[in-house]
């Protein structure tokens, strides 16, 4: 087994952002009236995905992918947002 | 940067969006936010086990890490599916919600209706329409259904000729439960019961209250048979529709798993049956065959609890749960049972 801290961060973080991941979709598809917003999650990760991914074929981003990350995690949270006042 | 970091990043990307998004959605939702914040909290216990140990595996072979970890897996997952089970049903049972549109009306029509305020709950009084304003007379108190508020329903009585016979000779009184309508506090099995008391006093405190009938649906059975079986409380007659024996009927009737300790996974235990032997007024229990909330079974029950000597069973056919003050059958008994 490794023994840096970090790693040892990274493995507790992703066993407690899993779980808190599932359960935010179960959630949502527990409460949600409908199926398209019960799929909101889904659209978010996707919509994240293709930014990030595009965004890496550009020259400046390329080396600055924390950017694009950083930029993604803000339009999500503004698109929750917005979701929110239509809903 | 390689193609498979890029995939990588943009996946991690991915989940992060995800999280925050639909975190921010769920926590914008009132009704939601004590789960989601319930979940949070969890997961932080989670985090911090996971961490103790790694610490404390350091070290140590696969074959004692792997299972260690799979078990907390497990039991972090078990953990969060009883925070959600226990707040789904919290959002299944109560429906607080004020309806402006009808105190807006009811407001405007104050020879009909006067509004009611005290101890920090709020809701209704319909004056009898036959008698002397400062004439003693009967009073029924409403205990409502889960989605029901004040305004709303006594706007419906009054807009309803069928339902005149709940206040041509004796006040109909409807108080919000507590989030309910204009009422404040939080609502909760315990504060049902206090709830109860608080509307009760409410009652007796206006001069012109003689007597007091208890009518209950639905959620209101419970506070109801409550407030009839404490010894300060002079209920004359009690009239429940739709009754339970128990809030865990409720949830049983969605899905049977709510027994021996999978019980205390239900918000709403309202241990109805503990409060029937100490009823001594008249009871008359209205309840369908066809109540697909409430099941007929679970209104017997209480039946086979309370005093025999004075408690009068009627059983409606082809009625549903939200269609019971619109079926005929119903209001005839009604009618008998409340004296209208």
């Amino acid at each position: 087994m490794r023994t840096d801290l970090r790693y040892k961060l990274t493995l507790a973080a992703i066993i407690a952002v899993s779980i808190l991941l599932l359960s935010f979709l179960s959630l949502f598809l527990m409460f949600s009236s409908t199926l398209l917003i019960g799929l909101i999650p889904v659209f978010i990760f996707l919509g994240a995905f293709i930014l990030t991914f595009i965004l890496g074929f550009v020259p400046f981003m390329k080396d600055h992918m924390w950017l694009s990350i950083s930029a993604a995690a803000l339009l999500s949270l503004l698109a929750a947002y917005i979701i929110h006042l239509l809903i | 940067m390689t193609f498979g970091k890029r995939l990588k990043l943009s996946l991690l990307a991915g989940c992060l969006c995800t999280l925050l998004g639909s975190g921010l959605l769920l926590f914008l939702i009132p009704s939601i936010r004590t789960t989601a914040l319930a979940i949070l909290i969890t997961c932080a216990v989670v985090f911090g086990l996971a961490l103790l140990l790694v610490f404390l595996l350091e070290g140590k072979s696969s074959k004692i890490r792997v299972p260690v970890f799979t078990a907390l897996v497990v039991v972090a997952v078990l953990a969060v599916s009883c925070v959600i089970i226990y707040n789904f049903g919290n959002s299944m049972v109560y429906h607080p919600a004020f309806d402006e549109e009808a105190y807006e009306e009811l407001t405007e029509m104050k020879s009909s209706a006067v509004e009611l305020s005290a101890d920090g709950l709020s809701g209704w009084r319909i004056p009898a329409a036959s008698v002397v304003d400062d004439k003693p007379r009967s009073v029924i108190l409403y205990f409502g259904g889960n989605g029901e508020n004040s305004a709303r329903k006594v706007l419906n009585i009054l807009n309803n000729d069928e339902l005149s016979f709940l206040y041509d000779r004796c006040d109909f009184i409807f108080i919000d439960y507590p989030s309910y309508g204009l009422s404040e506090g939080t609502v909760s099995e315990s504060a049902l019961r206090d709830y109860a008391l608080r509307a009760y006093d409410i009652a007796v405190s206006l001069d012109t209250t003689a007597s007091v009938t208890v009518f209950s649906y639905s959620l209101g059975n419970g506070p109801a048979v409550y407030l009839a079986s404490r010894e300060e409380a002079d209920i004359s007659n009690l009239v429940l529709l739709a009754p339970y024996n128990s809030g865990l009927d409720l949830f049983n009737n969605y899905v049977d798993i709510f027994h021996g300790p999978f019980a205390l996974l239900a918000s709403y235990r309202m241990p109805v049956y503990s409060y029937a032997s100490d009823v001594t007024c008249p009871v008359t229990i209205i309840a369908s065959a066809d109540d697909e909330i409430i099941p007929i079974e679970s209104s017997r029950a209480l039946f086979s609890e309370l005093s025999q000597s004075n408690c009068n069973f009627i059983t409606v056919e082809g009625v549903l749960h939200n269609d019971f003050m619109s079926d005929e059958q119903t209001l005839n008994s009604l009618r008998t049972a409340i004296g209208g």
